[in-house]
């Protein structure tokens, strides 16, 4: 490991040990307490080298290498994207030890998505670390996957340049086993007209908490972020979002949807961010929470935080449960309930989907997701 | 933009002229020693010949809190305060022997109240409501006292009715607010000197608004009022508190707090006009306004409803909240919150649903001008039993030159699958196409501006007492002329 | 009544020439109609000639009344008589229409040297001039524009223009979004305003809101000129030929 990551890696170390696991007094953790994870510590951290890399080389405008062979320029932007005042940001980067570098080069476009497949089949801690660039004009769609079938924890972190004038489509779908806690962190920074659109699936692990940081740093850029939260039984799922308008003339688009089953947990919080003097700004998100089993729970926080009078910037947030003015009329209908319901959970789901268009990843590898859980929560096996 | 710089001299310049109420009383004053301690406390109480439960009540919130820390978690920052440099009971010498009757009041305090569009005499009182007049740490007048108790209404400075009413006061005071509650409660529970106290008997629909005016006039003086509201079953009351206080370089503290509980079918409309000083165009100066309020709707079908117009203050704490514990019983709030120049204001509401079918309503309208800072801050909280609990939330700001914030902070926390959260905020500007169609029709701009947020506001402001409404829908004038170049 | 002389102008963030050498002379009483393709610069005459931020005048001139009309700011120019009908009228939640179209009246007859009307006759006259115009008094309790049909929101224009009394209102697409009975009655509002004096400039795309309101001359504007005048036939041959020979050769 180079001199510099050797360093970052000591100060995140330092970092973390001052900070611990946040208890619920941390206001960012204060739907998600993870001050019960210290046991998990000591747990024997695994490599989990992705899968189908091996797909990734001999593709014209893409280069994959590990940080130590890639440019000290590259090496400088790992780490610089998420703030290590947050515990787990701290905690991934205390355990840093490769990094893997795709650069996409100026002005190319990479038809093929980008998969970085992750599957823990053993106990541990797997440390998954990502520098994701593409330079000015580039375009490429990136995969993510996190599988699990035991019990550890997966802290990856990806950190994301798109250049301006690039265009990165992100899928990110994390389905671990519900003994597995999942702790992640994404963050992005958007340059000139340059577009990034985020669309996570929030399937898996028991305790799960996903950080996402997007910095519109040029003007002209834009973020979509779009997610899904399908839980059950008694899992607990924390998606963080952080939209910073730091240059005018940004917008930002967010979407949440969380479904939630059996006593499970789902927590929203967003906030967008406009700084001073980035005028001209649209900012606007949306957080939903549909509510399914008798002691399922939903905490939201979406948050403003402007500093700027040229804006345009909304939230809403709406939690409840399926209406029943829609379920009778489709039972009236002769649908039977459970159907009925089925139906208008999908199509709670799909308003995320749909303007997605034909992405392979979405059929190939979240539709069999979506449907499992959609025939697990309504196979009345959900008594909780 | 050379117009938006010239928006915000032209604020900053009115707001500071247009603060009428900044006058001050030149009257002899009984005060205390300087500072907080027990012996402090225990003279509070002597003076106020308190009996020794509420003594010991006192003490005991006192204790509490000097193992507390002061919060730190809303979006304000002021110097560290100070707590020993303060006065923490000063009165007007001539109230010391309780006056009986107006005739006996020094005509200096009744002319404050005048100047201040209060008049307490009974040929130009305010038909229709009846006045409270607190002056620093005292009652000065209670008008209408005779009418209301016909009606049965107990309406009378706090410090009267712990002599007259201990029963009451004693079985209610502290129940909704705890003294430990926070660590701006636990110093009022120690020190809390006057504020009023109202008990509407059962079926009882209280004949007349009831109205609080606070006056903050001595140096370094803290003033901390205790209003404690009972509405019994099927009785209704609306109540309003007005506040001001002289132009001053240096800081006050005011820190309130208010109990209200509503019984069964009961209903208590509350309506707030803060119009302390907010400080000069530099933040030199102004009230700290650090305030607990909170309803508990015991009753089945109670209802209450916080309607707020804050102006004032140089930095404002606050949050009145409704904890929805009966069974239908339903919780509004609706605010106006103006910040200009340095002024900074955190506040919203609470609406924790306890029982089933439970409703809140929140409809809150921020408006952020010149160098000001404002945040919105509220939680909407469905526990597990609040089945078919139901909330409506819509929260706009507007921003008014580009070096002012406006923060949203919402938290919904939804723990029962039947309930249903609706929620929505936007922060804009004012339209420039709004602007430029009332302009095309003749207005210049700074009618224009006034009328479009008078718009803005029009919701929260209609929910207003008519007899307040009209001195709010100027107030809110006054607080943004200027506001554009 | 009104001139206008190589009138130039631009969106100003753009830098994008929108008029560029526009002539027109409007005489009193005078009705003219202006129209032309899509992008040809309609609405920007009418938003320049009511002064709305965004535009910068980069060469020519406007004299109304023999005033300088450019020199003016947006209230002035409606204070000395320059209306314009929005083609997109403006919602503003809260405010009462009655409370809008008596700050207007008031605003402008103060200007204009003249006492401002009391609530009580304000009322009457606002009502009197609704009930000319066959509007439901009602509207004016209603919030200005707000949730207002595309009918509701013309007929909520002409009611403006009877109460401010301009010698001179542009009528910017006031036909887009109506009905065919929305549209006869709108027009009837602007013919009953039609008092030999007033002049007015509609601008419109289709020919059909020039069968109730009858110009004394049409134009033709494309690409920011006037490239043909004539009389009211000159809309039926539009009519019958739509703009092919006008569009910009692309």
């Amino acid at each position: 490991m180079s001199q510099a990551l050797e360093s970052l890696r000591q100060s995140a170390d330092q970092r973390f040990s001052s900070l611990g696991w946040p208890n619920r007094r941390v206001e960012a953790y204060k739907y998600s307490d993870l001050s019960g994870l210290k046991q998990l510590e000591t747990a024997d951290a695994i490599a989990t080298p992705p899968s189908g890399l091996d797909a990734l080389t001999g593709i014209d405008g893409l280069s994959l290498v590990s940080a130590s062979q890639a440019s000290a320029e590259l090496q400088d932007k790992i780490g610089s994207l998420i703030p290590l005042d947050d515990a787990v940001a701290a905690y991934s980067t205390a355990h840093l030890d490769e990094v893997i570098v795709l650069t996409i080069a100026r002005n190319t476009k990479i038809e093929q998505p980008l998969v970085l497949d992750h599957g823990r089949m053993a106990t541990g801690s797997s440390f998954p670390r990502y520098l994701v660039v593409l330079e000015k004009g580039a375009e490429a769609e990136l995969v993510e996957r996190y599988a699990a079938n035991s019990d550890g924890m997966t802290c990856p972190v990806v950190e994301i340049f798109v250049e301006p004038g690039a265009q990165l489509k992100h899928y990110r779908a994390q389905t671990e086993a519900v003994a597995s806690t999942h702790l992640g962190w994404t963050a992005a920074e958007v340059g000139r007209d340059a577009n990034y659109r985020h669309i996570a699936l929030n399937q898996g692990a028991g305790l799960a908490r996903h950080n996402i940081r997007v910095t519109l740093a040029g003007t002209g850029a834009h973020v979509d972020l779009l997610g899904l939260h399908l839980l059950q039984g008694k899992q607990s799922c924390d998606s963080h979002t952080y939209i910073n308008h730091a240059a005018p003339n940004t917008t930002s688009n967010e979407v949440y949807k969380s479904v939630v089953a059996g006593s499970a947990n789902s927590i929203f919080q967003g906030k967008i961010y406009v700084a001073k003097d980035s005028q001209k700004i649209e900012g606007n998100q949306m957080s939903r929470g549909l509510l399914l089993g008798p002691r399922a729970r939903v905490n939201n926080k979406p948050e403003l935080e402007i500093y700027a009078d040229d804006v345009i910037c909304s939230h809403g947030s709406t939690v409840g449960a399926l209406d029943e003015a829609a379920l009778f009329y489709l039972r009236a209908r002769g649908i039977p309930a459970d159907r009925a319901k089925q139906i208008m959970v999908e199509a709670f789901i799909n308003d995320v989907l749909e303007d997605l268009g034909d992405a392979s990843e979405l059929e190939a590898h979240w539709q069999p997701v979506i449907n499992e859980y959609l025939s697990a929560v309504f196979a009345g096996d959900q008594a909780d | 933009m050379a117009a938006t710089v010239d928006t915000v001299e032209r604020v900053k310049k009115i707001s500071v002229e247009t603060y009428k109420y900044g006058f001050e009383t030149d009257v002899e004053m009984d005060r205390i020693p300087k500072g907080l301690n027990e012996d402090i406390v225990r003279m509070i109480s002597a003076k106020k010949n308190e009996p020794e439960w509420l003594l010991d009540w006192r003490l005991e919130a006192y204790r509490r809190w000097t193992q507390m820390e002061e919060p730190d978690w809303a979006k304000v920052s002021f110097p560290k305060i100070d707590y020993n440099d303060y006065y923490y009971y000063a009165a007007p010498k001539s109230l010391a022997d309780k006056p009986k009757s107006l005739d006996e009041v020094d005509p200096k305090l009744l002319d404050t109240y005048k100047r201040l569009g209060i008049p307490l005499d009974e040929q130009e009182r305010l038909a229709g409501v009846a006045v409270d007049a607190v002056f620093d740490s005292v009652s000065v007048a209670t008008t209408f006292k005779h009418k209301l108790e016909e009606a049965g209404v107990i309406f009378m400075p706090i410090s009267e009715a712990v002599a007259k009413h201990p029963e009451l006061v004693q079985k209610y005071l502290g129940t909704v607010v705890p003294t430990t509650d926070n660590y701006f409660a636990a110093l009022n529970s120690a020190v809390f000197t006057d504020g009023s106290f109202v008990y509407v008997p059962k079926g009882v629909r209280c004949p007349m608004e009831l109205s609080t005016y606070f006056r903050i006039n001595a140096q370094e003086t803290g003033q901390f009022e205790r209003t404690l509201i009972v509405c019994d079953d099927d009785a209704y009351v609306s109540y309003l508190e007005g506040c001001t206080a002289p132009m001053r370089d240096e800081n006050q503290l005011h820190a309130a707090v208010v109990e209200l509980i509503v019984m069964d079918n009961a209903e208590i409309k509350y309506s707030t006009v803060q119009n302390w000083y907010p400080g000069d165009e530099n933040g030199k100066g102004g009230i700290y306004n650090f305030v607990t309020k909170r309803a508990q709707c015991r009753g089945v079908n109670s209802k209450v409803s916080w309607t707020q117009v804050e102006t004032g203050s140089a930095v404002t704490w606050k949050y009145p909240s409704c904890v929805l514990q009966g069974d239908g019983s339903q919780g509004e709030f609706y605010s106006i919150a103006i910040t200009n120049n340095l002024q900074q204001a955190d506040t919203g509401t609470k609406m924790i649903h306890v029982g089933k079918n439970t409703r809140s309503r929140i409809i809150s309208k921020g408006i952020s001008a010149g160098r000001s800072d404002q945040t919105y801050r509220g939680l909407v909280k469905m526990l597990p039993k609040a089945q078919g609990a139901r909330n409506f939330t819509q929260c706009d700001s507007l921003l008014i030159g580009d070096r002012c914030g406006a923060h949203t902070v919402p938290y919904i926390e939804v723990a029962n699958p039947s309930a249903a959260v609706e929620h929505e905020a936007t922060t804009s500007k004012v339209s420039d196409d709004q602007l430029f169609y009332c302009r095309q029709r003749g207005m210049n701009e700074e009618k224009a501006l006034a009328l479009i947020v008078n718009g803005f506001v029009k919701e929260v402001l209609q929910e207003l007492p008519m007899e307040f409404a009209v001195e709010a829908q100027a107030l809110v004038e006054i607080s943004l002329e200027g506001s554009v170049g | 009544m009104l001139s206008i002389q190589n009138l130039h102008a631009q969106i100003e963030e753009e830098e994008k020439a929108i008029l560029k050498g526009l002539n027109l002379e409007i005489n009193p009483g005078e009705v003219h109609a202006i129209m032309g393709p899509n992008g040809a610069g309609k609405s920007t005459l009418g938003n320049v000639l009511a002064g709305k931020d965004g535009y910068e005048v980069t060469e020519g001139s406007v004299f109304f009344k023999g005033q300088d009309l450019l020199a003016l700011d947006v209230e002035e120019r409606a204070h000395v008589g320059l209306f314009l009908a929005f083609q997109y009228p403006v919602e503003i939640p809260g405010v009462q229409m009655l409370n809008f179209l008596r700050t207007c009246t008031n605003e402008t007859r103060l200007a204009r040297g003249l006492p401002e009307l009391s609530g009580m006759d304000f009322l009457k006259l606002a009502r009197a001039k609704a009930a000319d115009l066959k509007i439901n008094p009602d509207m004016l309790k209603r919030s200005v524009n707000s949730g207002f049909s595309g009918g509701e929101k013309k007929r909520a224009e002409i009611l403006q223009m009877a109460l401010l009394e301009p010698q001179f209102a542009v009528l910017d697409e006031t036909d887009s979004g109506l009905d065919i009975d929305a549209l006869r009655i709108v027009s009837e509002g602007v013919n009953a305003l039609r008092d030999g004096k007033r002049s007015f400039l509609v601008i419109t795309h289709y020919q059909r809101l020039l069968d109730h309101i009858k110009p004394d001359h049409v134009h033709v504007l494309a690409d920011g000129q006037i490239v043909r005048s004539g009389g009211p036939e000159l809309a039926l041959e539009l009519e019958e030929r739509g703009y092919v020979d006008y569009e910009k050769a692309a």
